[in-house]
């Protein structure tokens, strides 16, 4: 079905195997990563001039929502710095296994948690904070420092990276919109995965570990939960596992049948669009309701936040769905039609993200060259003025984003959408969405 | 343990000290004034020690808004302090005593109430002509531009006083 | 209809509402004064409308500390201190919506002190709504093309 083998060509099968070039690009984000920590806590508290405010929301995020996400799917989860202190304790090595014994608890995780909730909470949990968390230096820091310390403590409780899974605020939507990206990492053959004794995919071998995201590789059908580790590519005995090319968002022809999932793609949806409102539009009420967290206007914000996300929106696209008739349950058809929002929210945050990154990015070069704020001159640019970036083409950027994005929303609603029932509220509903955030970003 | 497990490790450990240590060493190093809105605490440190003779260097940043800062009974201009970014200065001062300074930028309603001192030890230095004998024990390069129209400022003032 | 024409015809159509001119009335520029109060971290008012060609003079009152005006798309601003107004003078001549933001650090929420200035009407919007309006309503008859293609793929394969 139109897919193309990457890992056919030699030089990036070898490079994807090889621990080497893995370990080196780890070792330079943990150092990063730890660099963000430490400019948050003792840099300045001026968040445009502190490394961690303009490297961690303005940069990775570009890379991470303009490209990593669309075009790599879970690609930013294969380089994350995270999760590696803890496993590297739980493995006991940091490159392949001296031995399997297993040096923590190694527990399975309750089967209570075996879902994407924790992940939903966590990133609303971080929502409600965002307008300190994206301005404050020590707050950034301290929240980098805690999912760090997070995942060590997970790795040691539970087996394979629990944090990742079940609990990381950014692998929840990762997971989700990386169903729409190009790329996708499967088996080639069915029977030989039938055949396979031992399954070292999923158990580990002396040649790697089994997968820490808790897949089974030869089951797999879709992206969500395969955070691109490569493990499985070095364990397979029967070299049956590949990293293929395909047509963007070839998983979400198969509909979501889990509620978790549903409510993220609201979740994501309803946050974008708040955020343009609060963050982007001229209310400066808004704004202080949103910042000054604990006060009367904040807890109105939170509830509006909250309700919009789990009873508005979810709401509305009910009421909607229920006025064209199915052979599947109510509950059935909120599942899987909510797969169409998938496309739409992440066009949203493209279109979100562009703003205010081309807006600020000029203060990359200025925290570069001074990360901490202690007058340093690194790189020559500790002056660079700040300078809003590329700004005749964000509007008609937007535009394009969002009206691909309805498009495709539209595209994913027939796919899923069970025959004899219509698309029709599904695709009202999109361009609904779709009209206030152009209003909003406009 | 095999060679490249034991490298890798290294290099790992390396890399996480150096990323938590040379950042702490060096801010450690560098001695900041900070600036704050009068609410949130004002200047840090507010009373700064220097020596008569002794070009005091100063490296000053704002933690929130921008700010101003010049000395009272010292004939200089102001100095813009601008939000995450560091502004030096260096002072040299002939006569003890204690000296404030103060936010010259308005940064809010207690704008006025935003200042600190110097309190300078030493002796008098004046000599109308020519260097103090114990500044010949510094090098000239120690002396800026700033400190020299200062004693000239002075001397003048002096000279002034002295005619009449 | 064939699938290409029909996209052929949508694409047109497309790139008619993106940006075909749209009359303009002609109506006199006017001098306009606005006298704006910034404070952390909003403007008041934050929303302005002026007509195309008029000559905009901005009077920016700062009321707590030092803050900045930058005009999105026309890329000039001013800065005023507390206490002292500064005043910004264009001429309006780019139609559209433009945000202007406040471009001197003033505190933690200052990349999101924003407010609008719409100088004649705001068409991108409006052609940008209309664009998602023909998508979604070309979207059926392309949709239904796609669909008997990949049905007559699937019985071609069968047979």
């Amino acid at each position: 079905m139109n897919r193309i083998e990457l890992t056919r060509i030699p030089f990036i099968k070898n490079t994807l195997k090889s621990r080497y070039p893995q370990l080196a690009v780890f070792i330079v984000m943990l150092v990063g990563y730890i660099f963000a920590i430490l400019a948050g806590l003792i840099g300045t508290p001026v968040g445009s001039h502190n490394f961690s405010i303009v490297f961690v929301w303005i940069a990775w995020w570009a890379i991470l929502i303009l490209v990593a996400v669309p075009f790599f799917g879970r690609g930013w989860c294969a380089v994350c710095p995270i999760p590696l202190p803890g496993e590297w304790l739980q493995r006991g090595a940091v490159l392949a296994p001296p031995d399997k014994r297993p040096k923590w608890l190694n527990l399975r995780v309750p089967k209570m948690f075996r879902n994407i909730w924790m992940q939903n909470i966590s990133f609303l949990l971080l929502a409600l904070f965002s307008s300190v968390l994206l301005t404050t230096p020590n707050i950034t820091g301290i929240v980098l420092a805690a999912m760090l310390f997070a995942a060590i403590g997970l790795s040691a409780i539970f087996e394979r990276r629990a944090f990742c899974r079940y609990l990381c605020p950014v692998g929840g939507f990762i997971g989700l919109y990386s169903q729409t990206a190009p790329i996708e990492l499967r088996i080639k053959d069915k029977q030989v995965c039938v055949k396979c004794e031992g399954k070292p995919c999923y158990n580990g071998s002396d040649a790697g570990y089994g997968c820490p995201w808790d897949v089974f590789p030869g089951g797999m059908t879709k992206n969500t939960f395969c955070g691109l580790c490569m493990e499985c590519i070095r364990t397979c005995p029967h070299d049956n596992i590949a990293i293929n090319l395909r047509p963007f968002s070839a998983d979400l022809a198969k509909p979501s049948t889990r509620m978790d999932e549903a409510f993220k793609a609201f979740i994501m949806l309803g946050s974008a669009i708040i955020y343009a409102g609060v963050l982007l539009g001229p209310w400066g009420s808004f704004k202080d309701a949103a910042y000054n967290v604990g006060s009367g206007a904040w807890f109105i914000y939170a509830t509006v936040f909250l309700a919009t996300i789990f009873i508005v929106l979810p709401g509305l696209f009910t009421l909607g769905i229920m006025t064209t008739k199915g052979r599947q349950s109510l509950k059935q058809r909120f599942m899987s039609l909510s797969t169409a929002l998938i496309p739409l929210g992440l066009m949203f945050w493209v279109a979100f993200s562009l703003s205010f990154v081309l807006t600020n990015a000029s203060y990359i070069l200025a925290a570069l060259s001074d990360p901490l704020g202690l007058g340093w001159n690194l790189f020559g640019t500790a002056n660079a003025a700040w300078q809003p970036m590329l700004t005749t083409i964000l509007a008609p950027a937007q535009t394009l984003a969002l009206v691909v994005g309805l498009v495709w929303s539209a595209r994913t609603a027939q796919k899923v959408n069970e025959a004899g029932a219509s698309t029709i509220p599904v695709i009202v509903y999109c361009f609904v969405a779709t009209s206030i955030m152009l209003w909003l970003l406009l | 343990m095999k060679r490249p497990e034991l490298i890798s490790r290294i290099l790992i450990v390396a890399g996480i000290l150096l990323a938590v240590g040379a950042p702490l060493f060096l801010w450690a190093r560098t001695p900041l004034i900070h600036a704050r809105m009068a609410e949130d605490g004002g200047w840090n440190p507010d009373v700064i020690q220097a020596e008569t003779g002794k070009p005091l260097h100063l490296k000053l940043t704002s933690d929130d808004v921008v700010h101003g800062f010049a000395v009272g009974q010292m004939d200089m201009q102001s100095v813009d302090i601008l939000p995450g970014k560091v502004t030096e200065i260096t002072l040299t001062f002939d006569k003890p005593g204690i000296y404030t300074f103060f936010c010259t930028r308005w940064c809010g309603l207690n704008h006025w109430r935003m200042r600190g001192t110097i309190e300078v030890t030493g002796g008098w230095i004046s000599s109308p002509q020519g260097a103090h004998p114990s500044l010949l024990l510094f090098p000239s390069t120690f002396l800026s531009t700033w400190t020299l129209t200062l004693r000239t400022t002075r001397l003048l003032f002096q000279m002034k006083s002295h005619q009449q | 209809m064939s699938y290409r024409l029909s996209l052929l015809l949508l694409v047109m159509a497309g790139l008619v509402v993106a940006f075909a001119p749209l009359p303009v009335q002609p109506i006199t520029p006017q001098e306009r004064t606005f006298e704006i109060d910034a404070h952390q971290f909003a403007y008041s008012p934050s929303e302005l409308h002026v007509n195309p060609g008029d000559t905009v003079t901005i009077q920016l009152i700062s009321t707590d500390v030092v803050h900045g005006l930058y005009v999105d798309g026309y890329d000039i601003s001013v800065e005023a201190d507390p206490g002292q107004s500064a005043t910004l003078t264009f001429v309006a001549d780019k139609p559209g919506s433009f945000r202007f933001r406040c471009n001197v650090t003033c505190g933690a929420m200052h990349p999101f002190m924003i407010g609008k200035i719409t100088v004649g009407t705001n068409d991108w919007l409006y052609r940008s709504i209309g664009l998602a309006s023909l998508a979604v309503i070309g979207f059926f008859p392309l949709s239904s093309f796609l669909n008997q293609s990949k049905k007559k793929d699937e019985r071609n394969i069968a047979s």
